[in-house]
């Protein structure tokens, strides 16, 4: 079998095998609101660590997600050359917890990474994400070989097409975004669908064309399986990338969905704005990916 | 009979050359190892001391100096990676029996280029590191060999060494790297038929070294017994024998005569305790030394003022940026030797040498090139690595508000004004949030506060209009000092009171 003739069998039969996964957070949303596991879980006051585990169990725990032998990728936000108490990075000890939550329901093997905004290398380094990913016992990969971007068509989109992804987003049987919630100048806000932009190869196309409407159509490329925003200390101003630490609120909040769109609905009210303020949003609610109203969605809060 | 000397001159050569390649590849940037390394050469240290920058690191160079004074060149012969590759080829033109040659330049034409040079580079013309060995090291070390143990390093480890600078070294097409693979290759071919072609025609470095050695304390000769078998004029690595004799100008204290001598007749001898046989230097009398010293001052000082009027002359020429700590444009262009220390170790790849495209007097001199990179805002590391002090070392947070240009946006191509759409990616890159997202109607848009910039140049990287960028950095001439964009007040998170889940 030829290399290329065995990638091509390989994702066709990736993409089959992970269909019913892809599929369950929409069985679970329209047939059976009030039954089963929430569709969103919001955590206040406890560390990143306690909220992790107080959420993961309310939502049915990792094995809902992860299966034994299966390959996992979890994808923070890693684009800044910033320490973790300047809150431009998904907090490493987070990281690190969902790591060691993947291992425990049997993965095989959990890769990290980030196409990253500052050089990568400083920034896997000075995030603390590269020493909690290894201590966890997961696999940093570096985002900047072109090679291992693959270009995909974009079902339903009108201007983002065609895009080049990395084949750990297209080719692991499990993806769990692991955003932080953030202010962002150009975007509005960043969270769950915006932390997407770090598996494509070329961001400027994004912003040279419609930065919005890219950020929504991409989401249909992959469904997350799995989404865990972080947002224990939050960047209201200056961001992504934040000046100071006096651009940071210690919200201590974190939201737990398989549906990225509730996320980052979710994440808009907690920097005080609304779902219909961030049109990226809309864009990815309109097109299937999810819902942006949470008053028509199952709840769980949990205060420590 | 086992010959000790030459394999251990071979190992010392190889070591040293090691160590310049672990310095140059950049883990090591911001150690001591660094100071260390540049203060055991000549002509970086004190071109860092014409500049004013005396350090404690000159105490090393003093100590390279008091070897030279005590046996001779012992940093041509046993340390200097050029002298290693003039070595091996000369090595092996021996091997294949191939016949060699002597060439010289006499000691005070050689000495009239060193002074021409120290006092070009005094005055602002930077001529030494054309002429210097060291810049032609780096550049080869920049352009060829690290990218190619790069290359052959991401083979081997297959991924695995993520984290060394190393494996983000590439080739780059660009005229320095073909000027040293041009410079290197003609220099191999030179040194089988000259041996050490370089050292004894121009190297500046060897010139000092040379003269040193005339008043070492310690020099190979031969005793009375010496039979005049004349083994050593052919044996002699550098042709410096004649009947047993040593030519001082042109040994490299390699002192290998001490084993192949049949007789055994050399011996590491005292000059000042007994007459010590050398051979005159060829014609090299006081009054010609302080003639072709003069003269060379002279010429170069009248080509000079046209170097200083082509500089300053040039339109384009503000269109340069240069790196923070650099003080100017001027000061940097007339510091700077061109050794591409700082071009091998800047992680984000911004520095690049200088080709035709700029004026003269830049070529081969670091330039920032926004782009294809941007500065990073958290690094200093070119200015660790600047043997001259043309990249001056600031602490981080000094560094941090130096600003080398200002950036300038056009309003006409950028795509919030333009399309209406929502972009922001000068905005989301920039440290100091001098470019910063405001409102406008539904619209986000881009607005400059110039006090903040310190013209790292991320905006212009990533700004994605085609094919001009709507937001670029303007050099300044003069580096200024931006506006701190740290709150007023000691800054710190906010703690809201009333904190419960908004949804």
């Amino acid at each position: 079998m030829e290399r290329r003739e065995f990638i091509q069998r390989g994702i066709a039969a990736g993409t089959l095998l992970m269909m019913p996964v892809g599929l369950t957070p929409f069985a679970f949303g329209a047939e059976a609101p009030l039954a089963g596991p929430p569709d969103l879980v919001g955590l206040v006051g406890g560390t990143p660590q306690q909220m992790l585990e107080k959420g993961l169990a309310a939502i049915g725990g990792m094995g809902r997600f992860v299966k034994k032998d299966q390959t996992v990728l979890v994808k923070p936000n890693i684009g800044w050359n910033k320490k973790p108490e300047e809150g431009a990075n998904t907090n490493p000890e987070l990281v690190g917890a969902v790591i060691k939550e993947v291992l425990k329901a049997g993965a095989k093997q959990v890769y990290v990474f980030d196409n990253t905004c500052n050089h990568w290398q400083h920034c896997y380094q000075n995030s603390g994400i590269e020493a909690a990913v290894t201590a966890a016992g997961g696999t940093m990969i570096p985002g900047n070989d072109q090679s291992k971007y693959r270009r995909m068509d974009v079902k339903g989109a009108t201007t983002l097409k065609t895009v080049d992804v990395h084949e750990l987003f297209l080719d692991s049987d499990v993806v769990i975004n692991l955003p932080v919630l953030k202010h962002h100048g150009g975007a509005r806000m960043t969270c769950a669908l915006k932390n997407m932009m770090g598996v494509i190869w070329d961001r400027h196309f994004w912003h040279r064309t419609d930065l919005q409407q890219c950020i929504g159509e991409f989401s249909v490329v992959r469904k997350p399986d799995l989404c865990i925003a972080d947002a224990n200390t939050v960047m209201v101003r200056n961001g992504p990338r934040g000046v100071s630490v006096a651009d940071l609120e210690l919200r201590k909040m974190q939201i737990i969905s398989t549906d990225p769109v509730a996320v980052d609905a979710a994440g808009a009210k907690i920097l005080g704005r609304e779902a219909s303020d961030i049109p990226y949003i809309g864009i990815a609610s309109k097109l299937g990916m999810g819902i942006d109203d949470l008053s028509t969605l199952k709840v769980e809060r949990i205060t420590f | 009979m086992k010959r000790r000397i030459p394999r251990l001159r071979r190992t010392a050569q190889v070591l040293f050359f090691l160590l310049t390649l672990i310095v140059f590849e950049g883990s090591s940037t911001g150690s001591y190892l660094i100071q260390f390394y540049n203060g055991l050469h000549f002509m970086p240290p004190m071109a860092a001391w014409i500049a004013g920058g005396v350090t404690v690191w000159a105490l090393v160079t003093a100590g390279l100096l008091l070897v030279s004074l005590l046996i001779g060149r012992f940093y041509c012969g046993w340390l200097c990676p050029v002298g290693f590759w003039q070595d091996i080829a000369a090595g092996e033109a021996r091997k294949l029996k191939l016949p060699v040659r002597k060439i010289s330049l006499a000691l005070h034409w050689r000495l009239g280029v060193l002074i021409a040079a120290v006092i070009a580079f005094a005055a602002g013309a930077p001529l030494l590191g054309y002429i210097d060995h060291f810049s032609q090291l780096g550049m080869i070390l920049r352009g060829v060999l690290l990218p190619a143990l790069a290359t052959l390093v991401r083979i081997l480890s297959m991924g695995t060494l993520q984290y060394s600078h190393l494996v983000e070294i590439h080739f780059n097409a660009d005229l320095a790297t073909f000027w040293s693979l041009f410079f290197f290759a003609l220099l191999y071919l030179l040194s089988r038929r000259y041996p050490r072609a370089w050292c004894d025609l121009l190297c500046p470095s060897g010139t000092v070294f040379i003269i040193l050695q005339r008043f070492s304390f310690l020099e190979p000769a031969p005793q009375d017994n010496c039979p005049v078998c004349r083994v050593c004029d052919r044996q002699c690595p550098v042709l410096s024998m004649d009947k047993g004799i040593v030519d001082s100008q042109r040994c490299i204290g390699c002192l290998e005569c001490l084993e192949f001598c049949p007789s055994k007749s050399f011996g590491l001898r005292s000059r000042y305790r007994q007459r010590v046989i050398t051979q005159p230097l060829n014609g090299t009398t006081r009054r010609r030394m302080l003639l072709a010293g003069s003269g060379g001052m002279a010429g170069l000082l009248a080509g000079l003022g046209g170097a200083h009027w082509f500089v300053s002359a040039d339109p384009a020429a503000a269109d340069v940026a240069v790196p923070p700590g650099a003080g100017s444009r001027d000061d940097y262009f007339t510091r700077c030797i061109g050794c591409s220390f700082c071009v091998a170790v800047c992680p984000t790849g911004v520095l690049r040498p200088a080709g035709i495209d700029h004026e003269t007097a830049m070529l081969f001199r670091p330039i920032l090139d926004f782009k294809k990179s941007y500065c990073s805002y958290e690094c200093i590391a070119c200015a660790e690595v600047c043997p001259t002090g043309a990249i001056d070392l600031h602490p981080l947070a000094d560094k941090k508000r130096i600003r080398v240009g200002s950036a300038k946006l056009d309003k006409e191509i950028c795509i919030p004004f333009k399309n209406k759409k929502d972009c922001g990616a000068c905005a989301e890159v920039c440290p100091t949030q001098s470019v910063h997202m405001i409102p406008q109607g539904a619209q986000m848009i881009p607005e400059l506060k110039p006090e903040l910039c310190i013209g790292c140049g991320h905006c212009e990287m990533v700004c994605p209009t085609q094919p001009r960028k709507s937001i670029w950095v303007e050099p300044l001439r003069l580096h200024e000092k931006a506006d701190s964009p740290l709150p007023k007040n000691p800054g710190k998170m906010v703690i809201p009171e009333d904190n419960k889940l908004p949804f």
